[in-house]
């Protein structure tokens, strides 16, 4: 099958449903000829033009709010935030507007809108510009959260993220962008909700997301020569997530690894693990669950110590020995 | 008629202090003309009028603490009565359920009368009754918790197989016990199974199953010492070494006691105890315990005694048997013997000995293999006395009284040889028994 | 006047149904009767009814959390208002909402939001919603002068006037931001000069004078249906009571809170119905019995509801 980037992905699930649907429409800055901080709208300005894909001024919350207004009248806004630690700036509308809104209506408005955001530390860019807020929004009810890790996932988690009536928060990362992988060319849909098995595996469950399910499978190339099967287990979307598939794995390997960008403290992982242990695959476990995460520190900016504050694939391999030898 | 009503101002009001009439009875008021003043949160605020006509009557004092929603006056018309039964509710001064009240009744015991104060002592009561049934709980508890470290599939899988997490080791990281563990153990009983399958294979052809008497549950005494010799003869690799000792100087040493006291009371218990303590002196060795691969020789000698009772078999225990003399070794063993056989031995009759002996000559054993009484290291079998024809030094044959002795040791602790030495110098002191002495 | 004999009764009828749905509110409130606490306009009838007036039925408006008023000048059933009041079943909201939420999205009432200013960037994007459709609707947002003096008015405002987004800034300055005084929390006298640094028109209107507010804000839809962007229309009146039930009216006099409520909106509209010969006291008289039998008919209505299920609770927190 053709290879294409991450970002590539995500602009032919945006080409393709904005043929489909004229009420579709991008709103965000600098998403016009620039193409957006990272590329990813590159082009589509010149295929549908200015109305369709809308450069705006630096004013992060009127995009969210402009986009759930023209969401509840029957438009399909898809909202670009630049940088993920920039929702802070919109979180009042989709906080309080965008995901309590269809609730406190007595479930009368439909909000078919997407914000896509990309988060993620690697960069250099240090401290405000390098956050993974997910588990933030996952405590919103009324929000959805998809966070793909590869391109076929991004591309079929976004046109199904953009056919859902709810308000959702499309993850990207900013090192996934330029990592290529097979993706089919006509429209597809991968279900929100549903988790995904990167690599079927005996010993041992990595739950990780984003960029760290590719650094789990990077561990695991690594494990397999020591004769060490890891199942990694990739959510996809964080909110709902798939509790269904984390429990049967875990029945079937005893032992799990959540892996996570964002910082260990309140991170998803901690929900994914008190699930865990609520759910009838506690009494499978054969060791206690173990996290990684991000230091509970604000991203640095030196190269070292930026590699230092999130899980590397070393740590994942360390962490998988500790757990397999005891 | 209108009630005029102490109003809920705000979310968390619950009531209302009046504070002023803005009109008194009689006055005319619109709707939306101010009434009256309520004070809340020390806020005082001026409440308007929901209804027109005239204020009738005022049942709340300026000053009274109203609940809100509570009706606080009447407006009505210029020629309205107000009706008899306008009467406000006295508020309860405590709200008790009607339950409670029941529960007071019966506690107190007076008819319908309930004292707010003996409602609070009820109260108090009770929590304390609750507060002290919580604490011997969280003692059970406490004592039922003993902590086995386990992972959840590892106790899923022992309930699942019966298996008793408290019986098995642990491999996992600080000895939690894992799913490997458990099946370890699951696959040596699959094997302790297939062999006994085996066995019941073979003798399966013509198997007889012998008709039941009775079934006796091991319990009490017998279990414990079910436990403790099957412990031993387990766990301790026994030596046992036989030998015979001519006592003919001892029994007329014996005679020549008795004769001076005047009475029978010594029995060659008590000579076979001194000697074996003096033994025990001189080869400390066999004194001792194995424990945590550490081998630990008591200074203390105190040799315990088998006895037989009832339901089964106890061991009291003369404490410094070595130091004692006949007399006090002869007294101490009558005392709990008697005791034993009354089952009034105490605690400290029957714990801390170092060696024991064991005799069955009353029943005219001449041998038997004794099995140490842990965690002890050593025991001596005493048999039979009987006349045996022996050939002695002068290669005579002559008719001597002899008495069989068995001494089993813990071979992990010493050896033959030194049982062997043991067993002579125990022989040349009963030989010459002045030097029990 | 230019207005439809019909037209001005309907304002009145809607005037009084807003007075009067919100004493009877209140009154429910003293009672216990109501679960949370609630913000009335009542003074500010002519705002409401005079904006909404000026909009076609398929127009949009979006409120805010003192929005009883907007609702039923857009034509909100009374009984529903009332039963989503109570937290009942039958309300709006099914019961989900209460007093600040209310919303018909199908009306066109695209609900109150409880956060100050919320709504205002909402607007812009139904505005542009609007243009993207070509359908030639206009959006009415209402907003409090407190709400002026938050970030999102600064970006909204700027967003519809770049795009010329059909949108009707309405800013309801009833002189306090729950206490904090207008005159203490701006610096200049009129809120609505502040269109002039988006670059749209301005206008101060007398709020209580529901004919003025109906001029200004048909001036501002017709503007927006030819395409000629927004406006912000400022009007100035005053709230009789308290800013919600938690208030003790302790940061303005009782001199000030009597001197506004001489200038009651509703007298002032029947007083030139009746000078202009367009109503007669008793026709008046009739409008007044009927609302208030409306709103009556509207408690017995949430009364005689029934309360939402808890196995359903869940639902509609996701489509």
């Amino acid at each position: 099958m053709r290879k294409i980037t991450y970002a590539e992905a995500i602009r032919e699930a945006l080409r393709q449903e904005m043929k489909r649907d004229e009420n579709i429409f991008l709103i965000g800055e600098d998403i016009g000829i620039y193409g957006g901080a990272f590329g990813v709208t590159y082009g589509l300005i010149n295929e549908f033009g200015e109305e369709r894909v809308r450069d705006t001024p630096i004013s992060e919350l009127a995009i969210v709010g402009t986009s759930l207004g023209a969401a509840i009248t029957g438009m399909r806004p898809i909202a670009e935030i630049m940088f993920m630690d920039f929702t802070t700036l919109a979180m009042e509308q989709i906080v309080n507007q965008a995901a309590k809104m269809k609730y406190m209506f007595g479930g009368k408005a439909k909000i078919p809108m997407v914000i896509r955001t990309p988060a993620g530390s690697g960069t250099g860019a240090a401290a405000q510009h390098s956050q993974s807020l997910e588990a933030w929004f996952t405590h919103v009810p009324g929000l959805k959260v998809v966070m793909p890790s590869t391109p076929y996932d991004a591309k079929g988690l976004l046109i199904s993220s953009i056919r859902d009536d709810n308000p959702i928060i499309f993850i990207e990362h900013k090192l996934l962008y330029k990592i290529s992988g097979e993706v089919p060319e006509e429209e597809y849909e991968i279900p929100l909700g549903v988790a995904d098995i990167k690599r079927e595996g005996e010993d041992l469950t990595i739950i990780a997301t984003s960029i760290m399910v590719q650094r789990a499978i990077s561990a695991s190339k690594e494990l397999k020569k020591e004769g060490i099967s890891v199942e990694i287990l990739d959510p996809r979307t964080l909110k709902p997530y798939d509790k269904k598939t984390i429990i049967e794995s875990i029945k079937k390997t005893g032992k799990v690894i959540i892996v996570h960008e964002a910082c260990k403290t309140s991170g998803f992982g901690a929900e994914i693990a008190a699930m865990i242990s609520e759910s009838e695959s506690f009494d499978y476990l054969d060791a206690p669950i173990r996290r990684l995460g991000g230091l509970d520190i604000p991203i640095p900016y030196n190269r070292n110590l930026e590699k230092h504050a999130v899980p590397q694939i070393e740590d994942i391999i360390n962490a998988t020995k500790e757990l397999i030898y005891g | 008629m209108y009630k005029v009503i102490m109003p809920k101002l705000g979310m968390t009001m619950e009531k209302g202090i009046v504070e002023r009439w803005l009109k008194k009875e009689g006055d005319y008021v619109r709707k939306g003309e101010s009434l009256l003043e309520i004070m809340t949160d020390k806020v005082t605020i001026e409440v308007e009028s929901y209804h027109t006509g005239y204020l009738k009557k005022i049942l709340a004092e300026e000053g009274e603490e109203i609940p809100v929603t509570e009706v606080i006056a009447y407006i009505g018309e210029e020629d309205e009565k107000i009706p008899e039964e306008i009467v406000r509710k006295k508020i309860a001064p405590l709200e008790v359920s009607k339950e409670e009240k029941e529960k007071v009744k019966v506690k107190v015991g007076e008819k319908e009368k309930i004292s707010i104060k003996k409602i609070i002592e009820y109260e108090k009561e009770r929590e304390r009754e609750i507060r002290k049934g919580k604490e011997k709980e969280e003692e059970i508890t406490k004592v039922k918790r003993k902590k086995i470290l386990a992972s959840p599939l590892a106790k899923k899988l022992a309930k699942e197989m019966s298996i008793d997490l408290s019986k098995i080791s642990g491999t996992g990281p600080k000895g939690r016990i894992v799913k490997a563990d458990i099946l370890r153990v699951v696959e040596e009983r699959k094997l302790k199974k297939e062999e006994k399958m085996d066995i019941e294979k073979e003798s399966s052809k013509e198997l007889i199953t012998p008709e039941i008497l009775k079934t006796i549950p091991l319990t009490g005494l017998r279990k414990t010492i079910s436990e403790r010799m099957s412990k031993s003869a387990s766990e301790i690799p026994h030596i046992t070494l036989f030998l015979e000792v001519d006592i003919s100087n001892l029994e007329k040493f014996k005679n020549k006691l008795d004769k001076e006291i005047g009475e029978k009371k010594f029995s060659y218990t008590d000579f076979i105890i001194k000697a074996t303590a003096l033994s025990l002196e001189k080869y400390p060795i066999l004194n001792s315990t194995l424990k945590d691969e550490k081998i630990i020789i008591f200074k203390d000698i105190n040799i315990g005694l088998a006895v037989s009772i009832e339901d089964g078999l106890i061991v009291p225990v003369i404490s410094n048997s070595n130091r004692l003399s006949l007399e006090e070794i002869a007294d101490r063993r009558i005392d709990l013997v008697n005791l034993a056989r009354e089952n009034k031995l105490k605690l400290k009759d029957v714990t801390g000995s170092t060696f024991t002996i064991t005799n069955l000559g009353m029943y005219q054993v001449e041998y038997f293999s004794p099995i140490i009484n842990p965690p002890e290291s050593g025991i001596l079998a005493v048999g039979a006395i009987t006349k045996k024809p022996i050939v002695n030094k002068d290669a005579k044959i002559a008719i001597k009284p002899i008495i069989k002795l068995g001494l089993a040791l813990d071979h992990r602790v010493s050896d033959g040889v030194i049982g062997a030495k043991f067993l002579q110098y125990l022989r040349d002191i009963l030989q010459a028994p002045d030097k029990l002495i | 006047m230019k207005l439809a004999r019909e037209k001005l009764m309907d304002m009145l009828s809607k005037m009084y149904k807003i007075r009067f749905f919100e004493e009877k509110v209140d009154y429910l409130f003293s009672l216990g009767l109501v679960h949370g606490t609630m913000h009335l306009s009542i003074g500010q009838e002519a705002v409401a009814v005079g904006a909404v007036s000026a909009l076609k039925s398929d127009d949009y408006i979006l409120s805010t959390h003192r929005g009883h008023g907007h609702c039923i000048a857009k034509g909100a059933d009374i009984n529903l208002m009332m039963a989503e009041f109570l937290g009942k079943e039958t309300g709006y909201c099914r019961g989900r909402g209460g007093s600040m939420h209310i919303a018909d999205i199908e009306s066109g009432n695209l609900g109150a939001t409880g956060v100050v200013g919320g709504g205002i960037p909402i607007s812009t994007g139904v505005g542009l919603s609007i243009k993207m459709r070509k359908t030639g609707q206009v959006i009415l947002c209402f907003f409090g002068d407190g709400a002026a003096n938050l970030g999102a008015f600064h970006e909204s405002l700027n967003l519809a006037a770049i795009w010329k987004l059909p949108v009707i800034f309405l800013c309801e300055n009833n002189m306090y931001g729950m206490s904090m005084s207008v005159k203490k929390a701006i610096a200049i006298k009129d809120i609505a000069k502040r269109a002039d640094s988006y670059g749209f028109p301005g206008k101060v209107v007398d709020g209580n004078d529901v004919l003025a507010v109906y001029e200004f804000v048909l001036k501002a839809v017709k503007r927006a249906r030819k395409g000629e962007g927004p406006s912000l229309i400022e009007c100035k009146t005053y709230r009789w009571k308290g800013h919600s039930k938690s208030d003790q009216n302790l940061y303005r006099s009782k001199e000030e809170i009597r001197s506004w409520k001489k200038k009651c909106p509703i007298k002032r509209f029947k007083k030139r119905l009746i000078s202009e010969n367009i109503l007669k006291e008793e026709e008046i008289k009739m409008i007044e019995n009927e609302a208030k039998e409306v709103i009556e008919k509207a408690v017995d209505f949430a009364n005689n509801s029934p309360e939402p299920s808890v196995d359903e609770i869940f639902e509609g927190v996701y489509s």
